[in-house]
Parts: structure tokens; C-alpha cells; sequence
């Protein structure tokens, strides 16, 4: 697909989606307009009590269709950047020097649904690009067997576009183990034997997670970390160098695919951060000053 | 062609899935539970493909003597033993294959798990040692927190307990809930992006 | 392995033989938290079901199996059905145990 095919598709996919969006908030609006005239007419087929989620999504689709529309102008999006992904080429740099391999782990406890494993498939393309023009080998043990399918075609595809089909191998990217703490073990495992001179761990994480930091970082190596797991979080802060914190995850996914489109939606992102902190402040002073629950009055 | 395809289904499923939640037909919600159980038979079928993955990869490994290659009999014999006593004994109380999983692979598992007592001890040995002023809070309110959290804390003084409720559910909740906010926005942005075709990672990067 | 590693393992691993061996006692009290759970369970009518998610594998269960066993010894005194579920396949072994052990004990197999 050419480059001006597949922006216009990703355009009409928005549209698409800007579509639906607009079509069902019609809908609670006719509801809202029978309920005033007849109490029993709410109770229809649309759940009113759900209109404050429904405008949520409107907004958020409308934030990410400007984003669009202003990378469609032409304007560059000023992005943020993430020590955790500057720190990125250093450990490449430093496992090639070493000889070693580098490790990439999604974690355990996602599928290919969760979109926390979506975006570590973002990083872990950019991140496979590179190990694969620094010739430096690439693990990946996997609990889930679709993350093993996409992950092969991901890191396949890195190598092609590196130009170093012959880098990639197969082998290296595989299922180990559903278990949690089987799959801590095989993990850690690896690391003993292979010393990774870098680790990234990126993606859904639960009890294992502070064995695998801790191991990565008893085998010498740079450990760099992200997870939406907030309780995992605390572990990999302590003892990763480098953690991706919460949404830095996804935003981190966007900001390395340097696609104009996936900068628009990083952009949006940050975009709804200011929307929500700005309700949230509003919402407070109106309580502390005049006694109204904005929370409260749209959850009715 | 492929590609095309997979996002259009992408784009299709994740605006019903979207729809559906809005909506109270009948029609709607039945096609949510269809969709919900076609998700789990489709889960299932994937793990006997990982297990085909597993035994094909390790018998590879054995096959060309590579470095570790015990380790892949090891664990193939496993998967060879807990298969056959699961289909021929069962997995019921008293059979073998619970036998083996009761004193073998419990055991095991909570070796691992115990690890992490002393890993939780090396890990927070780093944070507290760096010198600076956040990790000073960061020593007092573990310490509080640790001790608000056993027996210990409530012989000492009735405050403790009550500083470490203190910190979990007012300064702590806090920044949970505010890291929360962020990912919840940075789920809803990835999710548009699939449903707007500009999410693709699912499909191997193409 | 650092020498301030090695330290540090070792005094985890002394504390925990020790607490083992001399079994200090300090009074135990119950949490806000657990009182809650325990009332609420307690304030439901005997047509009720509970539904108790196993969602745990073989390796905690030294941790989350007396938290498992409480509860459900909990409904099943206040004569309150039980429904277990797990998202993992441990989980559903480790819960139907749990619940068949309880249930012999309390005399309701």
C-alpha cells in the first residue's frame, strides 16, 4: 500500500469511527428528549445512565480527528520525550559492545487485546529494528502463544526493514511457559545463561515482576521497564535504571513508530490529560465552594 | 489484501464492542455473549498451538545438541509424564497427576514465589540508598507503612496503624489514582487507534 | 552477586528460621478492612450466593489459601452457597479443592 493509499485509508477509518460516534450520541439525545415528555420512555433501548462515558468517547474521538486533521495540514506535533526511551539506543549499544543479547518481554498476565501489549509491540518493533542493525541478538519469551505469532511477524518484519533479513531467527522468540512463576523461572533462567547485557521489560506484569528486575539486574544487566500494573510499578521504580510510568507506555509506543499518525494520537492523548486535570480542578472547586458534585451529577 | 481485511474486522468488532455497551437490545447483547464465548474458544485453541510450539522448539534444540539441550529433555518429559497420567488416571484428588502437582510443581512454584522475600529486601536496599530527599520519605513512609501492616506496628503505639492507613489510602491512593487517569487515557487512545485502523501492532507490524 | 546482596539474603533468610523457630507472639487484632468483608457476608439472606474468584496459581497459596479458607468457612457458617471461578486453570484446581475441603469440614459435602 502506498504511503498517500494508507493515509487516506487511516483517514477514512476515522471518519469512520467519528461516524459512529456521532450517530450514537444522537441516540441518548432522543431518549433524553422522550424522557421529558414520558417518564417511562428512558427505559428504552439505550442505557442513559452511560451518556457521561458516551460524551467521553465523542471528545476523544473529536481530540484525536483535530490531531489528524492539523498532521494532515501539515503541522508537526510537538511530542514529549522519555528518558526510558533515549535510554533505549545506550543499552543496544552496550549489549553490542558486549557481545551479549538483548531481552524483551511483554510481561505476563496480557493477550494481543490488551492494549498495553499493542503498545509494547510498538516499542518492540523500533527496539527489534535496531538490534537488528547492530547485528545483536534478540530474546523473547512469551507466556501467550498469539503474542509468540505476532511478535515472530513483528521482529521478522524489523529485520526487513533494517535490511538484515538473515538476522532474524525464529527460535529465539518463544512460548515458555502460561504459568506465572513458570514463566519467571524459564525467564530467569535465560538471563542466567545468557547474560543480556540489556532488558526490557514492557507490558502487563504481576507478582513476577520484581524477579525478573532484580535477576536482570544481578546478571549485570540495564534494565528498562514500563507497565501499567500500578502495583508492579513501585518494584520496577526501585529497581529498574529506567521505567516508562503508566500511559509513558503508550505514549512511548507512538512517539517510536514516527508515524504522523500515531504522533496524532499521542498528541491527542496528552491533549485529554489536560482536559481531564482541568475538570478535575474545576469539579473540586466547585464542591469545596458551592456544594456541587459535578462527579455525582453526571453519573445520574 | 490480508491487512485490509484484519483492520476492517478490527474496525467492525471493536465499534460493536462499543455500540453494545451504550445499548440495551436483546440482538446486541446476545451477540456480545457469542462474541465474548467465540474469544475463549479461540484462546483455548491457542494453547494447544504454544504447546505444539514448545515440543517442535525443544526438539529442535535436542536434535541439533544446543547449548542447554538437557534442559529441553528435562522439560519435555515433563510435558510427556503429566500428559499421559492426566488422560489415562485423571487429575482428580489421589491420582498420580495430582500427586506429582501437590509435591512437585506446588512446591516449586512457591520456591519461586519465595523469592521474592529477599528480592523485595535487595530492591528496596537500592531505593533507600540513594541520597536524596525523596528517598528519605520514601524510607519513612516504608517504614511506617511495614510496620502499620503487622502485629508489631499495634504494640508499639495505635497511631502507627492508623499514619500507614493514612499514607495508603490518602497520599499513595492518590498517586495511583492519578498514574490510573493516564493509563485509562492512554487505553482509550490505543483502542480509537484500532478502531481507526491506526493501530496495527496486532498484526505483526505490517 | 554484590557482598551487600549476599548481606542482606542472609539477614532475610536468618529473620525468617527465626520468627519460625521462636514464634514471637504480639497481639493480633482484626483489620477495618476484614471486618467489613466478614459483616457484609454476614448481613446477606441464606438464599444468597457468594461467588469467590481463585484467581491464584500453586505458588501463593501458602499466602492467599487461608484468605480462601476463612471466607468461605465465613458463608458457609451463615449457610450461604458458594460459587468459585479463577481466571487461571490453577486457580480452578486450587479453588474446587479449597471449597471441597471446607465444605467436608462444615459437614456439607
Amino acid at each position: 500500500m502506498s504511503a498517500l493509499n494508507r493515509r487516506g485509508f487511516i483517514y477514512s477509518r476515522i471518519a469512520i469511527a467519528i461516524l459512529i460516534c456521532l450517530v450514537t450520541a444522537l441516540i441518548p439525545a432522543a431518549v433524553l428528549a422522550d424522557a421529558s415528555s414520558s417518564a417511562t420512555a428512558a427505559a428504552g433501548w439505550f442505557h442513559s445512565s452511560r451518556i457521561a462515558e458516551l460524551v467521553g468517547i465523542v471528545i476523544a474521538v473529536l481530540v484525536l480527528a483535530i490531531a489528524a486533521l492539523l498532521v494532515k495540514r501539515g503541522k508537526r506535533l510537538q511530542l514529549r520525550s522519555l528518558p526510558a526511551l533515549d535510554a533505549v539506543g545506550d543499552a543496544l549499544g552496550r549489549a553490542t559492545e558486549l557481545g551479549t543479547p538483548v531481552l524483551y518481554s511483554t510481561g505476563w498476565g496480557g493477550d494481543m487485546g490488551r492494549p498495553t501489549t499493542m503498545a509494547s509491540m510498538g516499542i518492540l518493533a523500533e527496539i527489534a529494528k535496531r538490534a537488528a542493525e547492530y547485528n545483536c541478538r534478540l530474546l523473547f519469551p512469551s507466556h501467550d502463544p498469539l503474542i509468540v505469532s505476532v511478535a515472530q511477524e513483528t521482529v521478522s518484519q524489523s529485520a526487513l526493514a533494517a535490511g538484515r533479513p538473515d538476522w532474524y531467527r525464529a527460535d529465539d522468540i518463544s512460548f515458555v511457559s502460561q504459568s506465572q512463576l513458570g514463566y519467571a523461572a524459564a525467564v530467569d533462567g535465560m538471563m542466567a545463561r545468557e547474560h543480556p547485557g540489556a532488558v526490557f521489560l514492557r507490558g502487563s506484569f504481576e507478582g513476577g515482576a520484581l524477579i525478573l528486575a532484580e535477576t536482570a539486574h544481578q546478571t549485570g544487566a540495564l534494565t528498562i521497564a514500563g507497565t501499567d500494573s500500578t502495583i508492579e510499578l513501585s518494584f520496577f521504580l526501585v529497581a529498574c535504571d529506567y521505567t516508562l510510568i503508566g500511559e509513558e507506555l503508550f505514549a512511548a509506543s507512538g512517539i517510536v513508530a514516527k508515524d504522523p499518525a500515531a504522533a496524532a494520537a499521542v498528541w491527542s492523548q496528552d491533549w485529554l490529560k489536560y482536559l481531564v486535570l482541568t475538570l478535575l480542578i474545576v469539579g473540586a472547586a466547585l464542591t469545596a465552594t458551592v456544594g456541587f458534585n459535578l462527579f455525582q451529577w453526571t453519573a445520574k | 489484501m490480508r491487512d485490509r481485511l484484519a483492520i476492517i474486522t478490527a474496525t467492525l468488532a471493536g465499534a460493536f464492542m462499543a455500540l453494545q455497551y451504550f445499548v440495551t437490545l436483546p440482538v446486541a447483547n446476545s451477540a456480545y455473549r457469542a462474541i465474548l464465548s467465540w474469544m475463549q474458544i479461540i484462546a483455548a485453541f491457542a494453547i494447544v498451538v504454544g504447546v505444539f510450539g514448545v515440543i517442535r522448539l525443544h526438539l529442535e534444540r535436542i536434535g541439533r545438541k544446543r547449548a542447554g539441550w538437557l534442559y529441553s529433555v528435562t522439560l519435555l518429559a515433563g510435558v510427556l509424564v503429566m500428559s499421559i497420567l492426566g488422560f489415562a488416571g485423571g487429575i482428580d484428588r489421589g491420582t498420580s497427576f495430582q500427586w506429582i502437582f501437590d509435591h512437585w510443581q506446588a512446591p516449586m512454584q512457591s520456591t519461586v514465589f519465595s523469592l521474592l522475600a529477599f528480592y523485595i529486601a535487595s530492591a528496596a536496599y537500592r531505593g533507600f540508598r540513594a541520597r536524596s530527599g525523596e528517598s528519605v520519605i520514601l524510607v519513612l513512609a516504608a517504614i511506617i507503612v511495614m510496620l502499620g501492616r503487622v502485629p508489631l506496628g499495634e504494640w508499639l503505639s495505635p497511631i502507627v496503624p492508623n499514619v500507614s492507613d493514612w499514607i495508603l489510602n490518602v497520599p499513595a491512593l492518590a498517586a495511583k489514582r492519578a498514574i490510573l487517569i493516564g493509563i485509562g487515557l492512554g487505553m482509550v487512545a490505543t483502542s480509537l487507534k484500532v478502531i481507526a485502523g491506526l493501530e496495527r501492532t496486532y498484526l505483526g507490524g505490517r | 552477586m554484590g557482598p551487600s546482596r549476599r548481606w542482606i539474603f542472609a539477614v532475610v533468610g536468618v529473620v525468617a528460621v527465626a520468627a519460625m523457630i521462636f514464634r514471637p507472639g504480639f497481639p493480633l487484632s482484626v483489620g477495618k478492612e476484614t471486618r467489613h468483608v466478614f459483616d457484609l457476608i454476614g448481613s446477606l439472606d441464606s438464599s444468597s450466593i457468594v461467588m469467590i474468584s481463585f484467581d491464584h496459581e500453586a505458588s501463593s497459596l501458602p499466602e492467599v489459601g487461608p484468605l480462601g479458607s476463612a471466607i468461605v468457612d465465613h458463608c458457609f457458617r451463615e449457610g450461604i452457597r458458594v460459587v468459585g471461578l479463577a481466571l487461571f486453570s490453577e486457580g480452578t484446581a486450587a479453588g474446587y479443592e479449597l471449597i471441597n475441603r471446607r465444605a467436608r469440614a462444615a459437614g456439607k459435602s
